[in-house]
């Protein structure tokens, strides 16, 4: 064997990594040759000194440094799995929740609200409902005799006596006469419409295209007025006459046609109303209303 | 030759914890573990602070990955490729930078206490060899320094942390015929160096 065969053993001949036979001729060749020798103990010192190098000692530190780096890395994945997901899944459904609460309530106050607004506004609604019954009676028959019913004041069920109290109006018109008015061509109007039957107030009506009559059916005729002049108030209208009659008070008003329905309106919350000409027909500008206010016959 | 005798991993119960999300129970595998990573990384490296941060960057890699291991191998030696590689990659980036400047075997060693080397102390022969021996330590670790990335780490595997050929094979993955040349070429470069300093041999 060759010194540098030998020589390149000599790394696996100290790690004991050889066969038997190699190190048998190894161990000879090295009886015999200085060089070899000398190669033996430097490969055999340079790792000594390699694994003599000693250990050096870690920084105090250092495993709470690395505990603390693990500790944060898991904290930050918490972290960053709270971003995705609690906006997504709890906190944008609160949220949305929360919005669709508040409309719902709102909602809710807004329509148990208004029939409290209702009542405070018409607390006679609660006396006319009570008495459908007899309203019904009254809206069974046929409107002339409903218009004659209301003109004379008597009671619905009576109307074989339409005839008779017909004839008379004459002392009202007298009272009329004694009460203050604004217009004297609606005094007359309301003159005519108290004394003369349906048929004529209606030409009348037609005739003008601005007199609009209704009918108010109260328990407390004084209190109605009041109510009735508070509400053309709040629409806009003018009061031109108030009559006071002895079973009945006439109230004459102008008001913007556009109005009309809300009046209508609101006098139905107020009592039973009827309308003795083409209410509905809507026309241009302010129109002239009467509204006969009448004591419920009980 | 150190520990690393044992075939079961004697970790195996801790590594069992760590897989379930128990920080503390790597805490005990890291007090265990970071004293002999940490000479793997500085021998590697050559340089304290650096070998220290590859060490916090390991520890943390295993843990994050701790899930992937599956156990074919220790976890000490699942843990020394870890540091390895992430040596490996320091000391490239350190290259690139040029911080590090490779080791060169034609210039004499100069170390902050060449100064005091030649200076006669017969009278305290006990402080003049110690300084002499930590003299030569760190003239290895020059030269050791010098080695080339594939060479160096199977010389600090296997003649500084005793691993088997078989096991540097696994975690180097190359076959255990390449690790034994390796180990030999490493030497005799490292002899070569070493015969350049005065009193080494």
């Amino acid at each position: 064997m060759q010194c540098n065969d030998i020589q390149e053993k000599l790394s696996a001949y100290i790690d004991g990594d050889i066969s038997s036979e190699e190190r048998t001729l190894i161990d000879e060749h090295l009886k015999s040759c200085e060089q070899c020798n000398e190669t033996l103990a430097e490969v055999t010192k340079t790792t000594e000194y390699v694994r003599n190098l000693g250990d050096i000692e870690p920084p105090a530190w250092l495993t709470q440094k690395i505990m603390t780096k693990i500790r944060s890395e898991a904290g930050k994945d918490k972290s960053i799995w709270q971003k995705l997901f609690y906006p997504l899944h709890i906190k944008l459904p609160v949220e949305a929740a929360v919005a669709v609460l508040l409309a719902v309530t709102t909602i809710y106050i807004f329509k148990t609200m208004q029939p409290e607004m209702k009542l405070a506004k018409a607390p006679v609604e609660e006396m006319t409902s009570r008495m459908p019954l007899k309203e019904t009676k009254s809206t069974d028959k046929d409107l002339m005799s409903r218009k004659v019913d209301i003109v004379s004041g008597q009671a619905p069920e009576a109307p074989q006596h339409q005839k008779a109290p017909l004839e008379t109006p004459q002392p009202f018109v007298q009272k009329e006469k004694v009460v203050p008015s604004a217009g004297a061509v609606a005094k007359d109007e309301s003159q005519q419409k108290a004394l003369s039957p349906a048929p004529a107030l209606r030409a009348l009506a037609e005739s003008k295209k601005e007199s609009l009559y209704l009918t108010v059916h109260v328990q407390d005729i004084k209190k109605t007025r009041e109510d009735i002049v508070k509400v053309v108030t709040q629409l806009n209208g003018k009061i031109t006459k108030t009559e006071s009659l002895a079973d009945r008070d006439v109230l004459t008003i102008t008001l913007s046609s556009k109005q009309l329905n809300g009046l209508i309106e609101k006098l139905r919350l107020i009592g039973k109303v009827e309308e003795k000409e083409g209410a509905l027909k809507v026309y241009e500008g302010d129109r002239e209303i009467s509204i006969e206010i009448l004591k419920i016959q009980q | 030759m150190k520990e690393n005798k044992y075939t079961a991993d004697e970790d195996g119960d801790l590594v069992s914890l760590c897989k379930n999300g128990d920080i503390d129970a790597f805490e005990f595998l890291v007090k265990k573990h970071q004293k002999r990573m940490l000479n793997i990384a500085f021998r590697m490296i050559g340089n304290y602070e650096e070998a220290c941060e590859v060490v916090q960057d390991a520890f943390v890699s295993a843990h994050k990955n701790i899930r992937k291991f599956e156990e074919k191998a220790r976890f000490s030696t699942w843990l020394c490729t870890i540091v390895m590689n992430l040596s490996k990659n320091r000391i490239k980036q350190l290259r690139v930078r040029g911080y590090h400047e490779g080791f060169s075997m034609d210039e004499p060693v100069l170390t902050e206490d060449d100064q005091m080397k030649r200076t006669p102390a017969l009278d305290e022969p006990s402080i003049l060899e110690r300084l002499e021996k930590k003299e030569i330590q760190q003239k290895v670790q020059g030269c050791i320094d010098s080695l080339e990335s594939e060479f160096k780490e199977v010389i600090v595997l296997t003649d500084m942390q005793g691993f088997s050929y078989d096991e540097i094979s696994g975690m180097l993955k190359i076959p255990e015929g390449t690790v034994k040349s390796r180990l030999f070429r490493a030497r005799s470069v490292l002899r070569e160096c070493l015969r350049k300093i005065k009193g080494a041999f």
